[in-house]
Order: C-alpha cells, then structure tokens, then sequence
C-alpha cells in the first residue's frame, strides 16, 4: 500500500492503522509529484491518497496512476466536500473517499470495501 | 448590508461548522462546539484584528483561487496548545518557549479540517466548486498575521467577514479558537439568494 498526504500528522496515524490492520505500507509520498514517482516503482494495489497537497494535486494523481495501472483501488482521503469535486474523483477512478477526520473503524471499513 | 441577509450567512457558517465539529467531537477526546457566529463587512486585516492579539496568534489559512478569491482562517492561541492537543489527538503537546513542527502540524491539520467544512457549506450551497489551496500556517501579531495573508488576497479588497467562536473542551481545560471565511460581496449576494432566512 501506498500512502500519500502532505501531513506528518495523517501519514503516521495512517501508517500505524494500517500496520494494526495487517497492511504493508510500501511506500510514502508527501507530495503529487513523489507520489506518482514511488507509485511507478513500486506498483503497490492500494493507494490512500490526499487530495490537497504541495505540487500535483489528488486529482491529478488519480489520473495519473489510473493510466499507470486502470485497476489499481485508490481511496482519496480529504477534508474538502464538495459535490462536484467528489463526483469528479469517482468519475475518475477513485474507488471510495474518506473524509477527514477519520477513525480506525471508519478506515477499516473502507479497506473491507474496497479489497 | 441588510441584517436579514446576515442571518442567512450565519446559519449556514454554524450548520457546516455544527456537523464538522460534532464529526470531530466523536473520533477525538475534546468536546467542541459553535460558540457563536456573526457577519460584519471589512478587509482581511478587520477580519483578522477580531482576535485578542495580547499574546501572538497562531493561524491557519488558504484561499480558495477564483476570480474574486475566497479565504479562511483560523485563529489560535498558542498557550492553549496543550489543551488543543489534547482535545485533537488524545495527547498533551507541552508547551514550550515557542510553538514546535508538531505543534504547527496538529494546527494545520485542524485547521484544514475545519475551514475546508466552512467553505464546503457555502460552495455546496451554490453548487459552486473551488480547489482550495495548501493550508499555511503562520504565528505572530497582527501584522505578521496580516502580512502573511497579504500574499494570498488583496488586503485593500473588502470582503463578507463570518466570524465563529469555537470552544473546545477536554477534561478541566478550554480553548477558544476562531473561525472566520472571507467572502467577497458577489458570493455573499449569491448565497443570500439562494438561501432565504428561516
């Protein structure tokens, strides 16, 4: 799994949710560009991906490693709940969205979905 | 500026900032709510001189790139870190000569959260959607502040100012923290369309 988010704070509380849940956390990016950069290297089947961030955004990511992989699951995970927004991000391939904040259970559940 | 058309601002400030901090009250320790919320008209530096500078501010803020761009901030004071940490995370930042990275990243993230839910509710209510920018963060007086948020908007440019007091609560100690979204009048003028008081 691959985790994305600008914030020191989400990275490491993502991480360890998803060590606890059993994951192996392949790789991490704190910005759209490295994203799409470990992504291409290390192929992982799951990505958590911010949608605001420094360089390429989320939805530019998306698009990116949609084209990379088309049946890779990506569950974006942003504060920003907009209508229109959230429509584009599963038009354009984002398996779920996970609103910040958000608990274990909540991505636990997500990950159930999703896998 | 017609105080019918206030109101209207207002309830939907405190609805979007009620659910956002009810979300955030049940996956975190603190209690937090909407103290209250209020419209006045102004610049960006009226906006920010709301808060009580006695001691340097910590503040969170992004603009969201339009024609007219919109921008919020949060504002904190930073000798209430240890309480706001508490409330967020569960765990106690203590609270040292100056504010730290972890500090300014537990703010930043807060801070995120609950200005992207503020502008979601205006935006949402349009039918409007806007990429908001990376959050920043900035500590100091008001005109460090203001400085700052000169970089993201024209300071001169007058705005729709909506001001929440937000309390939040965690065992014996309470923070206060405000809210504030800068709107400029067309979008003002649009949610009052859109939106009649009740």
């Amino acid at each position: 799994m691959l985790v994305v988010d600008d914030s020191d704070l989400i990275m490491e509380m993502a991480k360890a949710f998803l060590t606890a849940m059993g994951h192996e956390v392949v790789g991490e990016a704190y910005n759209g560009n490295d994203a799409v950069k470990i992504f291409t290297e290390k192929r992982p089947d799951l990505v958590l991906l911010d949608l605001v961030m420094p360089g390429k955004n989320g939805m530019q990511v998306l698009q990116e490693i949609k084209a990379i992989d088309p049946v890779v699951n990506v569950v974006m995970i942003t504060a920003v709940q907009q209508d229109p927004i959230s429509r584009e991000l599963l038009s354009k391939g984002a398996t779920a969205i996970l609103n910040k904040p958000f608990i274990y259970d909540e991505l636990e559940a997500v990950l159930k979905q999703v896998q | 500026m017609n105080p019918n058309s206030n109101v209207t601002l207002e309830n939907l400030a405190a609805s979007s900032l009620a659910q956002c901090l009810l979300r955030i009250s049940r996956v975190s320790p603190g209690t937090w709510q909407v103290l209250g919320v209020k419209v006045s008209a102004g610049t960006a530096v009226d906006a920010v001189k709301q808060h009580d500078f006695k001691n340097p501010a910590a503040a969170v803020y992004f603009n969201l790139p339009d024609v007219s761009p919109l921008a919020a901030i949060m504002l904190f004071n930073p000798n209430d870190m240890m309480c706001i940490s508490k409330c967020f995370t569960g765990h106690s930042f203590p609270r040292g000569s100056f504010t730290t990275p972890a500090d300014e990243v537990m703010l930043t993230e807060l801070g995120n959260i609950v200005l992207n839910a503020m502008m979601n509710g205006f935006l949402n209510a349009l039918k409007k959607c806007l990429m908001p920018a990376v959050p920043q963060f900035v500590e100091g007086d008001v005109h460090r502040v203001t400085g700052e948020l000169g970089k993201i908007l024209n300071p001169n440019q007058g705005f729709r100012i909506i001001t929440a007091a937000l309390a939040l609560q965690c065992d014996d100690s309470v923070a206060m923290s405000e809210v504030v979204a800068l709107l400029p009048e067309e979008i003002a003028l649009k949610l009052e369309l859109l939106q009649p008081p009740a």
